[in-house]
């Protein structure tokens, strides 16, 4: 017999504990929401390779605008 | 073993994916073309490139070249010299390449440069400042790091021996230009930074914020005071020496160049703060260098004017930056000059 889930189901995500994030039990809600729902993209045959593609392009474009500039700059003097 | 080999694959398939938005990104940065009322604080070689390519196409610009002064230093854009002499020739195209460190030296590549990508200007504006013929001043013999990435095409064997030039050789430097040239985010990047921070990145933009939040920037502003010390050397009174000063070397060359191309050039000797400097350079060592610059700087289509005594002091902020209220009157001189001129 299947064990009783009380995390399992759409109504858990529209309950108290989480829309009142952190009031209850925030670890058991991310590790819901990871396996139950970010996993299941991820692991997708098609929607995985797409969604890993996007992340790895908002990285890079974030390193690329959050890098420190490393051009040798002109140090004007300001008197 | 299979199953791994699936995921294996389903993985490599974002790259692909990644790569696509990559350069789905770069398209709208292919037709971005910058039209700058002046270049920005800080720019990239790619950056110049792009303005310069616009220059070349369209009505003969006037163009502008100089250093700080004309550029509006601790001024906005729209109330620096040239934005405003802009206004009073709506007719004209007026493209200001001066910038923050500028020189003669700066100046004379930055023309080879734009004739060397099909601009031909209609005529040249530039300001002569006489502490630049300091050998220690910053922008002596010292190219703007972006002028010098772009410009490498134009350099001789004698300027790579006379010209700083900031370029990095290391493997490191040249896999970051190649990347540079076929990679148009990572080529803007220093104008996406400067768009985007103000500054030349976000940990800049992040200091000068975490600054102004603790009232740092308001307590050193309150503290600063434009002394006379502080311009301790920074005017070379020994007669500039001809033949081993780089800057009056460049200078020639810059006056030969604009002959050569028959270029119509207004010239003028920078608006100092005699006020301020007078224990330093209110002597006849100064007025003899200004006169042999002003000397050295003329020809057929050349007028240089001085306009060392030209702004009352009390519309300078330092020794030859001004006030709105100088460039103002900068702005009207330099109208004046040009309508005399006939450019």
């Amino acid at each position: 017999m299947e064990e009783h889930d009380p995390l399992r189901g759409r109504d858990w995500e529209e309950s108290a504990t989480v829309l009142t994030a952190g009031s209850e039990d925030p670890f058991a809600a991310a590790w819901y929401l990871t396996t139950n729902r970010v996993w299941p993209l991820v692991a997708h045959p098609v929607r995985g390779p797409i969604v890993l593609g996007v992340v790895l392009f908002m990285l890079i474009v974030a390193m690329v605008i959050f890098s420190p500039s490393t051009d040798s700059r002109f140090i004007y003097t300001d008197f | 073993m299979e199953r791994r080999a699936l995921i294996v694959a389903r993985w490599w398939l974002a790259l692909p994916v990644c790569a696509l938005l990559l350069v789905l990104f770069d398209v709208p940065l292919h037709f971005w073309r910058p039209q700058p009322t002046r270049l920005p604080e800080n720019f990239s070689a790619a950056y110049l490139e792009r303005v310069c390519d616009d220059l070349s196409r369209g009505p003969e610009p006037i163009i502008v070249l100089g250093d700080s002064v004309l550029w509006g230093y601790k001024l906005p854009a729209s109330d620096a010299p040239i934005a405003i002499l802009a206004r009073m020739l709506p007719g004209e195209r007026i493209a200001n390449l001066s910038y923050e460190g500028g020189s003669i030296v700066n100046d004379d590549v930055l023309l080879r440069y734009l004739l060397a990508r099909g601009v031909r200007p209609k005529a040249v504006i530039t300001n002569i400042n006489s502490k630049e013929f300091n050998i220690l001043d910053s922008a002596y013999n010292t190219l703007y790091p972006s002028l010098g990435y772009a410009a490498q095409g134009v350099l001789t064997s004698s300027d790579a021996l006379m010209l700083q030039r900031h370029v990095d050789d290391s493997v490191n430097g040249r896999l970051s230009r190649a990347v540079a040239s076929v990679w148009l985010l990572y080529g803007f990047r220093a104008d996406i930074k400067q768009m985007l921070f103000k500054g030349a990145d976000a940990a800049s933009a992040a200091d000068a914020w975490f600054e102004h939040l603790s009232g740092a920037e308001r307590r050193r502003a309150a503290e600063h005071r434009v002394t006379p010390d502080r311009f301790l050397g920074v005017y070379d009174l020994s007669p500039i020496a001809r033949s081993t000063n780089i800057e009056y070397k460049y200078l020639i060359d810059f006056r030969n160049e604009l002959i050569r191309r028959h270029i119509p050039t207004l010239a003028f000797l920078t608006p100092t703060n005699h006020q301020l400097l007078g224990e330093y350079i209110d002597n006849d060592a100064y007025t003899s260098n200004l006169r042999l610059i002003r000397e050295s700087f003329s020809g057929p289509d050349i007028r240089t004017v001085n306009f060392d005594r030209a702004i009352p002091y009390r519309d300078f902020i330092d020794n030859d930056h001004m006030s709105v209220r100088g460039s103002e009157r900068l702005a009207f001189l330099l109208g004046n000059a040009l309508e005399k001129r006939h450019l």
